[in-house]
């Protein structure tokens, strides 16, 4: 089991210092100066004089070659020093303690949710396969896997917000300030953020349970005597969770990406929009650091998942 | 300061526009009359039931799809964080769309001396900043300084020195004298001096770190809440110099980039007021819906044709010419802009004192275009590329333009950049071919001098074709001492302009604010980047 | 006395291709501690009568009719998931499967894959629980059982596996065990092992057996009586003696011949038998062994399939030459 966590540290650790490469150069090479962008933004430029210009890519150390760049920036996250934004002229780690908590937030609700109704609706659907609710899951997974998350944001806003009135429009407010107002407005954002997450875990748990179901070991439980809900639980879960704890660490990343596009539908000021308003700004410095902390998110979430693997199959472990 | 704030606009409007979704296909009724009266405020409220007058009190909430970043460190302000700021900042003069002229603010009265070199601001007295600090001539002095030494005051180079005359009289002396510095100089908003030492305890860095995130001004609201893309808040200072204002207790705007969660705002009745809004079709929806409507200037649309390289085609007038008979701008206007926007055929809008009337150049005619090209010899067509950025307008124009000139044998190859390629080519670099651009519109004509240039290497335009006849007027114009005179001289600049087919006009677009019935605002009614909020007011609701 | 009597079985298969007759009328009789082998070819239908025995048809299968008499009681009556079934799975009747690699549980230990049934059946506490499934495997020759108790499938051996299967089969001290081909995935010393330990098992316990297996050299050491099927019935039933020495339907004896057995001296030339196993949809009415039959008469293609008839003490066969009970056939006609 060790040499396993080992192993997956190792290769965590590779995969990261070539994303960092990726996002350093990717950046760089993209055509454009962040510096007029962001000049050309406050229309700064017809007042700025060419040492104006070099002072400002000094003072972003941009007048560096790009291998000490890397190497500075390297340095900097190591000692969590993400550099300063561009744009909004304030330390990337503000930004991020500023957005992070709010985007997590959601994500682990959200997570949480499709989690859990995913694996409790698949479950539902495969063990009354055919019956009625197998019958009403089965089209609505399809739905909730093909509507795009934007849409259902804005029925969703139509209906609840809009012409029933039940739930507010948007925004975000901390859960610490005011705890009902902040629950009202995250339900129909988690709703979006988690369609896609519950219904395609549902369809993967349905699946494999299907799967597990007609396995010997199963119906040597029936032999045993055992009942229904053990079987199904005890028996048949662990096994069919496997293929499923997979589509979870697919389901992060597809959150993150979802986030992009709720957060913008609700007002949510989280880290998806940041991303979004950075990379418009080519804000090179909040990018490169927030694809640094989502990389060494997704892969602290694969390191999880494969321990969680660990521990479902004893296979795994113990090979 | 002025000119960066209007110049500015247009990035934020390409900003703006690239988080749009893009709007249905469908074409909506377009109305019957377009012109400014019918835009104008007044009609409308004199279709309700005449209020009862200006009500005390309430909380206005507004939305809005851009945010600022920096409260009150001057030199790295943009456009969005002034307009931003006006509930809690004031400056020495602003412009009065209505009367079409510079009137006072913080300066109750000017004086420009040509002769002595001198630019004289009286200010108000008894203004205090937020602080209970005393609003005077040193403070004013500090401010421009702060400017200065950052190299973002307009036209700062300008300046000689600056004279505290006495508690309220600020002389500056300047070099040399254009007739837009003292506009430029009395668009810059004042903070407190005070404050922004005390934050930082000696520590400029520590200042400036702390007057990103606050501010201390004069305005008829302080600010007492800012929380980055999502959140600001305003409330009533009670010191106000303007005797019995504001009317509102407090205006709070949140961050509301999706245009459709927006609409959604307003109708669910969690916003009062919605501010800028660049799309046609839901500003149409709303008023349907019974919303009131604010029409903005919004941004004129130009294609320039380059003159970078010696040998560019485009150095021949009769190429330049064709170009512009070969565009149907009228209806290019109503494709793009659904009815509201205004077709263009010369350098000024019709609401600018510089804007002559009935001048059109070269009203849309293919024949014309084909016997010109013939002409300068491509009777055969030529092929040119139109460098446009990434948000639906540029592209959607940029693509009809290419269909227009197909029809008379130019070939148009529609170079779509990302912002960083579309910028380097706009502000530094320059480009090739045509350039489609976006400008903001300023209200006394001196756009002129900020998107085209009193002298060639102006910004961004510098790749356009400039005649000495337009070089040379518009610096008549700059020295002009009397106003009349200065109209004038921008408006034979217009011509010229026009006579050179320097740039090709297309069309000007809008901007609304929409509100609640009950909502009285005049956002966007007196210009883009004023908004007189202490006249704002809310009735009962 | 009769522990189990099976009556008129008969178990369904609704296939698309149609509907499968897979069990069509079978009875089975176990006396207390009586080894009963069940033989046939492969897709007879051996193990759908016992697991339907053990209410544990899935669909598209399903039972038509018929009795399963146990310890006085109908368990047809009884619904498959109901309690009363339940309580006689695993506790009273236990089964042990043909296939030792996939019929444990891969994420579960093998100890608390026994424990969970002596807990659930016989409301053991975990210790207890422990402690019974460590003195069985030690009884059943799994070396060094106390560390093994926690181990997954994957560590163990097939045999050991198939030994873990009768511990679990025997933990709840049942009244019958069905062992369904329980050796045929092994190699042969391993096979000898497993069916001499169950057999001690059995009689160490007290438990009736029922073997069942497509090898009549199997039962031949160990069963008492045996049931011979073909095509979803029963076609020859008696004592193992009457079986192997005077086989009385033709296709028990065309098993025989093609069987080798453990107690022969010489070799025997071994014969098998020529054609195949009939279609089980759409059967014809007639004897369904006909087609391959050696023994067969014209009247054979024009009656119905028969039913048994006695060929001897207890001893029983389906097959139109012995309608009159007239001549018994001999095995080297
Ligand atoms: N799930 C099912 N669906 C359709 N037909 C089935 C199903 N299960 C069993 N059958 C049919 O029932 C018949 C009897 O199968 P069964 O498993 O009882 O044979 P068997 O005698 O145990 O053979 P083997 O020696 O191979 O185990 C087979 O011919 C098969 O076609
Ligand atoms: S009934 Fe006829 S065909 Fe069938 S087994 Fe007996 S002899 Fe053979
Ligand atoms: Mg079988």
């Amino acid at each position: 089991m060790t040499k396993y966590i080992g192993q997956r540290l190792v290769q965590a650790l590779l995969t990261l210092i070539l994303i960092t490469l990726i996002v350093f150069f990717m950046m760089r090479l993209l055509p454009g100066d962040p510096l007029l962008i962001y000049l050309g933004q406050r229309a700064e430029l017809h007042d700025m004089t060419d040492e104006a210009l070099e002072e400002l890519r000094k003072e972003f150390g941009l007048d560096k070659p790009i291998m000490v760049q890397y190497v500075n920036w390297v340095a900097g996250a190591l000692r969590l020093d993400l550099g300063t934004s561009i744009f909004y002229r304030e330390d990337v780690g503000t930004l991020m303690k500023e957005r992070f908590p709010i985007t997590l937030y959601l994500g682990c609700i959200a997570m949480a949710v499709s989690t859990t109704a995913g694996i409790l609706i698949g479950l539902l659907a495969a063990v009354r396969r055919g019956a009625w609710p197998d019958k009403i899951i089965s089209p609505l997974t399809y739905i909730g896997v093909t509507i795009p998350a934007f849409w259902l944001g804005i029925i969703l806003i139509y209906v609840f917000a809009q012409k029933l009135g039940w739930l507010p429009v948007s925004g975000f407010t901390s859960p610490f300030k005011d705890f009902v107002q902040s629950t009202r407005q995250i339900i129909l954002p988690v709703i979006c953020l988690s369609a896609f997450g519950v219904a395609s875990t549902a369809r993967q748990m349905r699946s494999s349970m299907l799967e597990v179901l007609p396995q010997d070991y199963i119906r040597t439980a029936w032999a045993k005597g055992l009942s229904e809900r053990v079987i199904i639980i005890k028996h048949a879960l662990k096994n069919s969770l496997i293929p499923v704890i997979t589509l979870i660490g697919v389901g992060f990343r597809v959150m993150i990406g979802g986030s992009v596009l709720v957060e913008t539908v609700f007002a949510i000021p989280g880290v998806g929009r940041l991303m979004v308003s950075s990379i418009f700004s080519q804000d090179y410095v909040v990018v490169q650091a927030l694809t640094l902390v989502i990389a060494v998110l997704v892969l602290l979430i694969n390191l999880v998942i494969d321990l969680f693997y660990g521990w479902l199959d004893p296979r795994i472990r113990y090979n | 300061m002025k000119n960066k704030m209007i110049a500015g606009l247009f990035l934020l409007l390409l900003l703006l526009v690239a988080v749009l979704p893009g709007c249905g296909g469908k074409e909506p009724a377009v109305p019957e009359n377009v012109n400014n009266e019918n835009m104008e405020p007044e009609n409308q409220e004199s279709e309700e039931p005449a209020p009862a007058g200006p009500r005390y009190g309430g909380v206005l909430r507004g939305i809005r799809a851009t945010f600022p970043n920096v409260m009150s460190y001057i030199p790295e302000m943009s456009p969005t964080d002034t307009t931003f700021a006006q509930p809690y900042a004031e400056m020495l003069l602003k412009y009065d769309d209505g009367e079409q002229k510079i009137v006072p603010e913080l300066a109750k009265s000017w004086e420009v001396d040509p002769e002595n070199l001198t630019i004289t601001f009286y200010l108000q007295e008894g203004v205090r900043f937020h602080d209970g600090t005393p609003f005077n001539a040193e403070a004013v002095k500090w401010n421009f300084e702060l400017n200065l030494e950052a190299g973002s005051l307009t036209d700062g180079d300008y300046i000689d020195w600056i004279e505290v005359v006495d508690e309220h009289t600020l002389r500056i002396h300047v070099k040399d004298f254009t007739n837009q510095l003292y506009f430029n100089y009395g668009w810059s908003m004042m903070f407190s001096p005070t404050a922004f030492e005390k934050a930082g305890g000696g520590d400029r860095e520590k200042s400036i770190e702390w007057a990103r995130r606050n501010a201390v001004g004069t305005g008829p609201f302080k600010l007492v809440e800012f929380q980055r893309e999502n959140y600001i808040r305003y409330e009533r200072n009670d010191d106000y110099w303007r005797e019995g204002l504001p009317y509102l207790d407090a205006i709070e705007i949140r961050y509301m980039p999706d245009p459709m969660t927006a609409k959604a705002s307003l109708l669910a009745g969690e916003a009062d007021i919605w501010l800028e809004v660049n799309n046609v079709e839901h500003v149409k929806e709303l008023e349907e819906a019974g919303f009131k409507v604010n029409w903005g200037p919004g941004m004129l649309m130009s294609l320039c044709p380059s003159v970078r390289n010696k040998n560019s085609k485009w150095h021949d007038l009769r190429l330049r010419e064709a170009l512009e008979y070969a565009i149907d701008r009228e209806a290019l206007a109503n494709m793009i802009g659904l009815g509201a926007y205004e077709p263009l055929h010369q350098l000024a809008v019709s609401d600018w004192p510089g804007y002559v009337p009935g001048y059109n150049p070269r009203p849309y005619d293919l024949e014309k275009a084909k016997a010109l090209l013939a002409e300068a010899g491509y009777a055969d067509g030529l092929e040119t590329t139109i460098l446009c950025s990434d948000n639906k307008i540029l592209r959607d124009t940029a693509t009809a333009i290419q269909g227009y000139l197909d029809a008379v044998g130019i070939k148009v190859h529609v170079d779509i950049a990302d912002m960083g390629r579309y910028f380097t080519a706009a502000f530094a670099e320059g480009w090739d071919e045509l350039l489609l651009v976006q400008s903001g519109i300023n209200p006394d004509a001196s756009d002129l001098f900020v998107h085209f240039g009193h002298d060639p290497m102006t910004f961004r335009t510098g790749d356009i074709y400039k005649s000495e006849k337009y070089l040379e007027l518009v610096r008549k114009a700059i020295k002009a001492e009397k106003h009349d005179e200065f109209i004038d001289l921008i408006k034979q600049a217009v011509v010229q302009a026009g006579e050179d087919a320097m740039i090709i006009p297309l069309y000007r677009t809008r901007q609304a604010c929409v509100m609640a019935p009950y909502v009285h605002s005049n956002y966007i009614k007196a210009h883009a980047a004023i908004w007189n909020e202490y006249e704002d007011w809310m009735e009962e609701h | 006395m009769a522990l189990l009597r099976v009556e008129d079985l008969k178990t369904y298969f609704q296939t698309d291709a149609g509907l499968v007759k897979a069990v069509d009328g079978v009875s089975f009789t176990v006396n207390e501690q009586e080894i009963v082998g069940v033989v046939g070819e492969s897709g007879c239908g051996k193990s759908v009568s016992w697991l339907s025995v053990m209410s544990l048809i899935n669909p598209p299968g399903k039972i038509m009719g018929g009795k399963v008499l146990f310890e006085g009681k109908n368990l047809l009556e009884y619904t498959r998931h109901s309690p009363e079934m339940r309580a006689v799975r695993g506790a009273k009747i236990s089964m042990i499967f043909q296939e030792p690699m996939t019929s444990l549980n891969p994420v579960l230990t093998v100890g608390e894959q026994v424990s969970e049934m002596l807990r659930w059946h016989l409301k053991m506490n975990d210790k207890e629980a422990k402690e019974r499934t460590l003195y069985l495997m030690n009884l059943v020759g799994i070396p060094d059982a106390k560390n093994r108790y926690d181990d997954y499938p994957h560590q163990f051996s097939g045999g050991m596996r198939q030994r873990m299967m009768i511990v679990m089969a025997m933990s709840c001290n049942p009244r019958l065990v069905i062992a369904d081909e329980p050796t045929t995935a092994l190699d042969v010393t391993t096979q000898a092992q497993l069916l001499e330990l169950l057999n001690e098992m059995v009689k160490e316990f007290q438990s009736s057996l029922v073997l069942i297996t497509h090898n009549l050299g199997v039962v031949a050491r160990y069963a008492h009586r045996i049931y011979v099927m073909y095509a979803g019935r029963v076609v020859e039933e008696g004592k193992a003696e009457d079986i192997f020495e005077r086989p009385q339907h033709p296709y028990t004896i065309g098993l025989l011949k093609c069987t080798p057995r453990l107690d022969e001296e010489e070799g025997r030339e071994l014969e098998p038998i020529t054609g195949l196993p009939p279609n089980l949809i759409n059967m014809p009415p007639t004897c369904a062994f006909l087609p391959r039959c050696k023994y067969r008469k014209e009247r054979c293609a024009e009656e119905p399939w028969p039913p048994l008839f006695p060929v001897g003490p207890d001893h029983y066969a389906r097959c139109l030459l012995h309608e009159n009970a007239e001549g018994r056939v001999n095995m080297n006609d």
